[in-house]
Protein backbone atom coordinates (compact mmCIF):
# COMPACT_ATOMS: atom_id res chain seq x y z
CA UNK A 1 0.00 0.00 0.00
CA UNK A 2 1.51 3.43 -0.78
CA UNK A 3 0.30 6.31 1.21
CA UNK A 4 0.96 9.82 -0.33
CA UNK A 5 0.58 13.41 1.35
CA UNK A 6 2.33 16.90 1.00
CA UNK A 7 5.68 16.16 2.51
CA UNK A 8 6.17 12.66 0.88
CA UNK A 9 5.49 8.86 -0.40
CA UNK A 10 5.11 5.84 2.66
CA UNK A 11 4.98 2.32 1.10
CA UNK A 12 5.43 -1.21 2.16
CA UNK A 13 8.08 -3.01 -0.18
CA UNK A 14 8.20 -6.44 -0.61
CA UNK A 15 10.11 -7.84 2.25
CA UNK A 16 12.83 -10.87 0.10
CA UNK A 17 14.43 -11.83 3.91
CA UNK A 18 10.60 -12.81 4.81
CA UNK A 19 11.21 -16.50 2.42
CA UNK A 20 13.76 -17.11 5.31
CA UNK A 21 10.65 -17.83 7.47
CA UNK A 22 8.67 -20.37 5.12
CA UNK A 23 11.12 -21.96 3.06
CA UNK A 24 12.12 -25.52 2.64
CA UNK A 25 15.09 -27.00 4.84
CA UNK A 26 14.39 -24.89 8.45
CA UNK A 27 16.87 -24.69 11.31
CA UNK A 28 16.68 -23.90 14.71
CA UNK A 29 17.69 -20.76 15.88
CA UNK A 30 19.53 -22.28 18.55
CA UNK A 31 21.23 -24.56 16.17
CA UNK A 32 22.11 -21.67 13.39
CA UNK A 33 23.66 -19.88 16.94
CA UNK A 34 25.33 -22.84 17.78
CA UNK A 35 27.04 -23.84 14.46
CA UNK A 36 27.90 -20.32 14.03
CA UNK A 37 29.44 -20.13 17.53
CA UNK A 38 31.43 -23.15 16.89
CA UNK A 39 33.21 -21.49 13.78
CA UNK A 40 33.81 -18.03 15.71
CA UNK A 41 35.48 -19.93 18.25
CA UNK A 42 37.65 -22.01 15.94
CA UNK A 43 39.18 -19.17 14.36
CA UNK A 44 38.95 -16.67 18.00
CA UNK A 45 42.55 -17.70 18.52
CA UNK A 46 44.44 -17.07 15.09
CA UNK A 47 42.28 -13.53 15.56
CA UNK A 48 43.87 -12.89 18.99
CA UNK A 49 47.28 -13.64 18.44
CA UNK A 50 47.07 -10.13 16.18
CA UNK A 51 46.29 -8.32 19.37
CA UNK A 52 50.15 -8.18 20.57
CA UNK A 53 51.59 -7.10 17.16
CA UNK A 54 49.12 -4.61 16.63
CA UNK A 55 49.34 -3.34 19.79
CA UNK A 56 53.52 -3.27 18.88
CA UNK A 57 52.80 -1.21 15.87
CA UNK A 58 50.40 1.25 17.99
CA UNK A 59 53.34 1.61 20.77
CA UNK A 60 55.84 2.22 17.86
CA UNK A 61 53.27 5.01 15.60
CA UNK A 62 52.49 6.75 19.16
CA UNK A 63 56.49 7.20 20.50
CA UNK A 64 57.23 9.73 17.83
CA UNK A 65 56.44 13.18 18.06
CA UNK A 66 53.66 14.65 17.85
CA UNK A 67 53.68 16.48 14.69
CA UNK A 68 54.71 13.27 13.35
CA UNK A 69 51.52 11.32 15.36
CA UNK A 70 49.23 13.84 13.92
CA UNK A 71 50.14 13.60 10.07
CA UNK A 72 49.03 9.88 10.93
CA UNK A 73 45.98 10.62 12.72
CA UNK A 74 43.50 8.43 10.67
CA UNK A 75 45.66 6.01 10.36
CA UNK A 76 46.65 5.60 14.03
CA UNK A 77 42.79 5.61 14.51
CA UNK A 78 42.17 2.91 12.28
CA UNK A 79 44.78 0.67 14.11
CA UNK A 80 43.15 1.90 17.45
CA UNK A 81 39.67 0.92 16.36
CA UNK A 82 40.92 -2.00 14.90
CA UNK A 83 42.69 -3.36 18.55
CA UNK A 84 39.42 -2.45 20.21
CA UNK A 85 37.52 -4.99 17.75
CA UNK A 86 40.77 -7.81 18.15
CA UNK A 87 40.12 -7.42 22.00
CA UNK A 88 36.74 -7.98 22.41
CA UNK A 89 36.74 -10.92 19.99
CA UNK A 90 39.66 -12.38 22.11
CA UNK A 91 37.92 -11.59 25.61
CA UNK A 92 40.28 -8.49 26.85
CA UNK A 93 37.35 -6.37 27.67
CA UNK A 94 39.76 -4.25 29.43
CA UNK A 95 41.48 -3.12 26.69
CA UNK A 96 38.16 -2.45 24.52
CA UNK A 97 37.50 1.19 26.06
CA UNK A 98 41.22 1.94 26.04
CA UNK A 99 41.07 1.84 22.76
CA UNK A 100 37.75 3.41 21.81
CA UNK A 101 38.98 6.48 23.94
CA UNK A 102 42.34 6.68 21.44
CA UNK A 103 40.02 6.40 18.68
CA UNK A 104 38.15 10.01 20.38
CA UNK A 105 41.15 11.93 20.91
CA UNK A 106 42.48 11.31 17.55
CA UNK A 107 39.14 12.45 16.41
CA UNK A 108 39.04 15.85 18.90
CA UNK A 109 42.51 16.63 16.33
CA UNK A 110 40.76 14.77 12.96
CA UNK A 111 37.75 16.77 13.51
CA UNK A 112 38.63 20.19 15.40
CA UNK A 113 41.79 20.39 15.27
CA UNK A 114 41.84 19.76 19.21
CA UNK A 115 45.39 18.15 20.56
CA UNK A 116 46.59 17.64 24.12
CA UNK A 117 50.41 17.43 24.13
CA UNK A 118 51.48 13.77 24.39
CA UNK A 119 47.60 12.60 25.43
CA UNK A 120 47.39 9.77 22.29
CA UNK A 121 51.48 8.59 23.46
CA UNK A 122 49.82 8.30 26.90
CA UNK A 123 46.92 6.20 26.28
CA UNK A 124 48.67 3.98 23.48
CA UNK A 125 51.23 3.23 26.76
CA UNK A 126 48.67 2.74 29.11
CA UNK A 127 47.44 0.26 26.85
CA UNK A 128 50.65 -1.30 26.24
CA UNK A 129 51.21 -1.72 30.04
CA UNK A 130 47.60 -3.33 30.72
CA UNK A 131 48.50 -6.10 27.77
CA UNK A 132 52.28 -6.53 28.06
CA UNK A 133 52.58 -6.12 31.93
CA UNK A 134 51.59 -9.05 33.32
CA UNK A 135 52.38 -8.48 36.63
CA UNK A 136 50.28 -5.52 37.24
CA UNK A 137 49.21 -5.15 40.61
CA UNK A 138 45.52 -4.80 40.75
CA UNK A 139 46.15 -1.55 42.86
CA UNK A 140 48.32 -0.50 40.18
CA UNK A 141 45.81 -1.11 37.25
CA UNK A 142 43.00 0.36 38.91
CA UNK A 143 45.40 4.10 39.20
CA UNK A 144 46.48 3.39 36.19
CA UNK A 145 42.58 2.97 34.41
CA UNK A 146 41.61 5.81 36.65
CA UNK A 147 44.43 8.28 35.09
CA UNK A 148 43.77 7.19 31.70
CA UNK A 149 40.21 8.03 31.97
CA UNK A 150 40.42 11.65 33.61
CA UNK A 151 42.83 12.53 31.46
CA UNK A 152 40.81 11.37 28.40
CA UNK A 153 37.77 12.90 29.44
CA UNK A 154 39.31 16.06 29.94
CA UNK A 155 40.56 16.26 26.32
CA UNK A 156 37.26 14.65 24.83
CA UNK A 157 34.97 18.01 26.39
CA UNK A 158 37.72 20.30 25.35
CA UNK A 159 37.51 18.68 21.54
CA UNK A 160 33.84 19.04 22.44
CA UNK A 161 33.25 22.08 23.54
CA UNK A 162 35.93 23.30 20.40
CA UNK A 163 33.43 21.29 17.83
CA UNK B 1 7.36 -19.83 20.84
CA UNK B 2 10.70 -18.68 22.39
CA UNK B 3 13.41 -17.63 19.96
CA UNK B 4 15.82 -20.32 20.04
CA UNK B 5 13.12 -22.74 18.66
CA UNK B 6 11.91 -20.40 15.76
CA UNK B 7 13.20 -22.33 12.44
CA UNK B 8 14.97 -20.50 10.01
CA UNK B 9 16.11 -21.44 6.23
CA UNK B 10 19.11 -19.17 5.55
CA UNK B 11 21.05 -21.49 3.27
CA UNK B 12 19.75 -19.24 0.08
CA UNK B 13 20.01 -15.63 1.79
CA UNK B 14 21.97 -13.25 -0.35
CA UNK B 15 24.12 -10.83 1.56
CA UNK B 16 26.49 -8.23 1.64
CA UNK B 17 29.36 -7.20 3.77
CA UNK B 18 31.21 -4.48 3.50
CA UNK B 19 33.95 -3.21 5.99
CA UNK B 20 37.37 -2.32 5.50
CA UNK B 21 38.66 -4.24 8.52
CA UNK B 22 39.67 -7.89 7.18
CA UNK B 23 39.18 -9.60 10.71
CA UNK B 24 35.83 -8.36 11.26
CA UNK B 25 35.20 -10.16 7.74
CA UNK B 26 36.23 -12.88 8.54
CA UNK B 27 34.20 -13.10 11.73
CA UNK B 28 31.44 -12.17 9.69
CA UNK B 29 31.89 -14.59 7.22
CA UNK B 30 32.59 -17.33 10.28
CA UNK B 31 29.03 -16.73 11.25
CA UNK B 32 27.48 -16.43 8.05
CA UNK B 33 29.02 -20.09 7.12
CA UNK B 34 27.55 -21.20 10.26
CA UNK B 35 24.20 -20.11 9.29
CA UNK B 36 24.91 -21.98 5.96
CA UNK B 37 25.46 -19.20 3.85
CA UNK B 38 28.19 -20.53 2.44
CA UNK B 39 29.44 -17.27 -0.04
CA UNK B 40 28.45 -14.06 1.10
CA UNK B 41 29.63 -11.09 -1.32
CA UNK B 42 32.83 -9.18 0.44
CA UNK B 43 33.50 -6.06 0.11
CA UNK B 44 36.36 -4.00 1.79
CA UNK B 45 35.30 -0.75 0.51
CA UNK B 46 32.47 1.77 -0.22
CA UNK B 47 33.88 2.31 -3.98
CA UNK B 48 33.82 -1.77 -4.50
CA UNK B 49 30.42 -2.34 -2.66
CA UNK B 50 28.95 0.95 -4.50
CA UNK B 51 29.91 -1.30 -8.01
CA UNK B 52 27.93 -4.46 -6.40
CA UNK B 53 24.84 -2.61 -5.41
CA UNK B 54 24.17 -1.17 -8.50
CA UNK B 55 24.01 -4.71 -10.42
CA UNK B 56 23.13 -7.21 -8.17
CA UNK B 57 20.00 -7.77 -5.43
CA UNK B 58 21.00 -8.90 -2.07
CA UNK B 59 18.98 -9.50 0.75
CA UNK B 60 20.60 -8.07 3.45
CA UNK B 61 23.40 -5.99 3.76
CA UNK B 62 25.55 -5.27 6.63
CA UNK B 63 27.98 -2.55 6.71
CA UNK B 64 30.57 -0.96 9.04
CA UNK B 65 29.80 2.55 9.86
CA UNK B 66 33.36 3.71 10.25
CA UNK B 67 35.90 3.02 7.32
CA UNK B 68 38.67 4.88 6.56
CA UNK B 69 38.27 6.10 2.87
CA UNK B 70 34.57 6.83 3.18
CA UNK B 71 32.31 5.65 6.19
CA UNK B 72 29.14 3.51 6.01
CA UNK B 73 26.46 6.47 6.45
CA UNK B 74 27.10 7.82 2.92
CA UNK B 75 26.73 4.26 1.39
CA UNK B 76 23.93 3.54 3.04
CA UNK B 77 22.21 6.82 2.16
CA UNK B 78 23.23 6.40 -1.47
CA UNK B 79 21.08 2.85 -1.47
CA UNK B 80 18.02 4.53 0.07
CA UNK B 81 18.27 8.01 -2.75
CA UNK B 82 18.94 5.72 -5.62
CA UNK B 83 15.28 5.34 -6.22
CA UNK B 84 15.70 3.00 -8.90
CA UNK B 85 18.44 0.99 -7.78
CA UNK B 86 17.97 -2.75 -7.21
CA UNK B 87 18.96 -2.18 -3.00
CA UNK B 88 17.14 1.31 -1.99
CA UNK B 89 14.74 -1.06 -0.06
CA UNK B 90 17.10 -3.58 1.07
CA UNK B 91 17.05 -4.06 4.66
CA UNK B 92 20.47 -2.51 6.13
CA UNK B 93 22.42 -3.44 9.59
CA UNK B 94 25.01 -1.07 10.46
CA UNK B 95 28.10 -2.41 12.55
CA UNK B 96 29.89 -0.22 14.96
CA UNK B 97 33.14 -1.22 17.58
CA UNK B 98 31.69 2.03 19.06
CA UNK B 99 27.98 2.85 19.63
CA UNK B 100 27.47 6.44 21.48
CA UNK B 101 24.31 7.36 20.65
CA UNK B 102 25.00 9.99 18.05
CA UNK B 103 26.70 7.14 16.00
CA UNK B 104 23.55 4.63 16.61
CA UNK B 105 20.79 8.39 15.65
CA UNK B 106 22.93 8.85 12.93
CA UNK B 107 22.85 5.25 11.69
CA UNK B 108 19.50 5.49 12.02
CA UNK B 109 18.81 8.82 9.74
CA UNK B 110 20.65 7.59 7.01
CA UNK B 111 18.08 4.39 6.74
CA UNK B 112 19.39 1.78 8.21
CA UNK B 113 17.31 -0.62 10.02
CA UNK B 114 19.24 -1.68 12.41
CA UNK B 115 22.30 -1.24 14.55
CA UNK B 116 25.25 -4.01 15.80
CA UNK B 117 27.48 -3.46 17.84
CA UNK B 118 31.02 -5.52 16.77
CA UNK B 119 32.30 -8.19 17.49
CA UNK B 120 28.80 -9.35 16.33
CA UNK B 121 27.05 -12.53 17.94
CA UNK B 122 25.85 -14.81 16.58
CA UNK B 123 22.41 -15.00 18.30
CA UNK B 124 21.85 -11.03 17.65
CA UNK B 125 22.31 -11.20 14.20
CA UNK B 126 19.53 -13.83 14.00
CA UNK B 127 17.17 -11.56 15.93
CA UNK B 128 17.71 -8.98 13.59
CA UNK B 129 17.35 -11.36 10.83
CA UNK B 130 14.16 -12.46 11.98
CA UNK B 131 12.88 -9.14 13.08
CA UNK B 132 13.29 -7.41 9.43
CA UNK B 133 11.73 -10.97 7.93
CA UNK B 134 8.26 -10.78 10.38
CA UNK B 135 8.41 -7.37 9.67
CA UNK B 136 6.03 -5.30 7.65
CA UNK B 137 7.86 -2.38 8.35
CA UNK B 138 6.99 1.22 5.99
CA UNK B 139 9.08 3.09 4.19
CA UNK B 140 9.49 6.74 3.93
CA UNK B 141 10.37 8.30 0.78
CA UNK B 142 10.55 12.15 1.51
CA UNK B 143 13.25 14.79 0.29
CA UNK B 144 15.07 14.89 3.56
CA UNK B 145 14.64 11.09 4.42
CA UNK B 146 14.09 8.05 2.77
CA UNK B 147 14.32 4.59 4.57
CA UNK B 148 12.64 2.36 6.69
CA UNK B 149 10.08 4.27 9.04
CA UNK B 150 11.79 5.33 12.16
CA UNK B 151 9.00 4.59 13.93
CA UNK B 152 7.76 1.13 12.85
CA UNK B 153 5.62 0.42 15.62
CA UNK B 154 2.49 2.78 14.78
CA UNK B 155 -0.32 0.80 16.19
CA UNK B 156 -2.12 3.25 18.81
CA UNK B 157 -1.16 2.84 22.63
CA UNK B 158 -3.07 0.14 24.53
CA UNK B 159 -5.22 1.67 27.21
CA UNK B 160 -2.94 2.06 29.89
CA UNK B 161 0.20 2.37 28.30
CA UNK B 162 2.07 5.47 28.51
CA UNK B 163 4.39 6.96 25.59
CA UNK B 164 8.25 6.08 25.94
CA UNK B 165 9.47 8.90 25.77
CA UNK B 166 10.58 9.69 28.98
CA UNK B 167 12.03 6.58 28.44
CA UNK B 168 14.03 7.52 25.49
CA UNK B 169 15.06 10.34 26.78
CA UNK B 170 16.88 8.32 30.30
CA UNK B 171 18.61 6.09 28.26
CA UNK B 172 19.79 9.27 25.60
CA UNK B 173 21.06 11.37 29.26
CA UNK B 174 24.77 10.24 29.11
CA UNK B 175 24.97 9.96 25.10
CA UNK B 176 28.72 9.79 25.02
CA UNK B 177 29.08 6.52 26.58
CA UNK B 178 28.56 3.22 24.40
CA UNK B 179 24.98 2.12 24.36
CA UNK B 180 24.38 -1.18 25.15
CA UNK B 181 22.53 -3.54 22.52
CA UNK B 182 19.50 -3.01 24.05
CA UNK B 183 19.44 0.55 24.27
CA UNK B 184 20.38 0.78 20.49
CA UNK B 185 17.33 -1.39 19.80
CA UNK B 186 15.64 1.05 21.70
CA UNK B 187 16.82 3.58 19.36
CA UNK B 188 15.29 2.32 16.47
CA UNK B 189 11.84 1.38 17.71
Amino acid sequence: MTRVNLSGVSFTPPNRLARILSAADMTTVETLSRNAEARVEAITPAIAIRLGPQLSDLLATCRRSDPEIQADARTIRRLALSIAETAAVARRNDLVPLAIDLCDLLDGWIDCGCWRARAVTVQAEGLGVLFFNRSLAPADQARLLAGLAAMTSAVIRSARRAA
Amino acid sequence: MPLSGTRLALRDVEPLVVDDNPQSTELLGAILMGFGISRPTKCHSVEAAREVLLTRRFDLVMVNCEMVEEDGFTLVREMRAGREGPNACTPVLMLSASTPESKVVRARDSGANFTIAKPVSPMILLERMLWIAQSRRAFIDTPRYQGPDRRFRTEPLPPGVHERRAEDLRITATPDRALSQDEIDGLFT
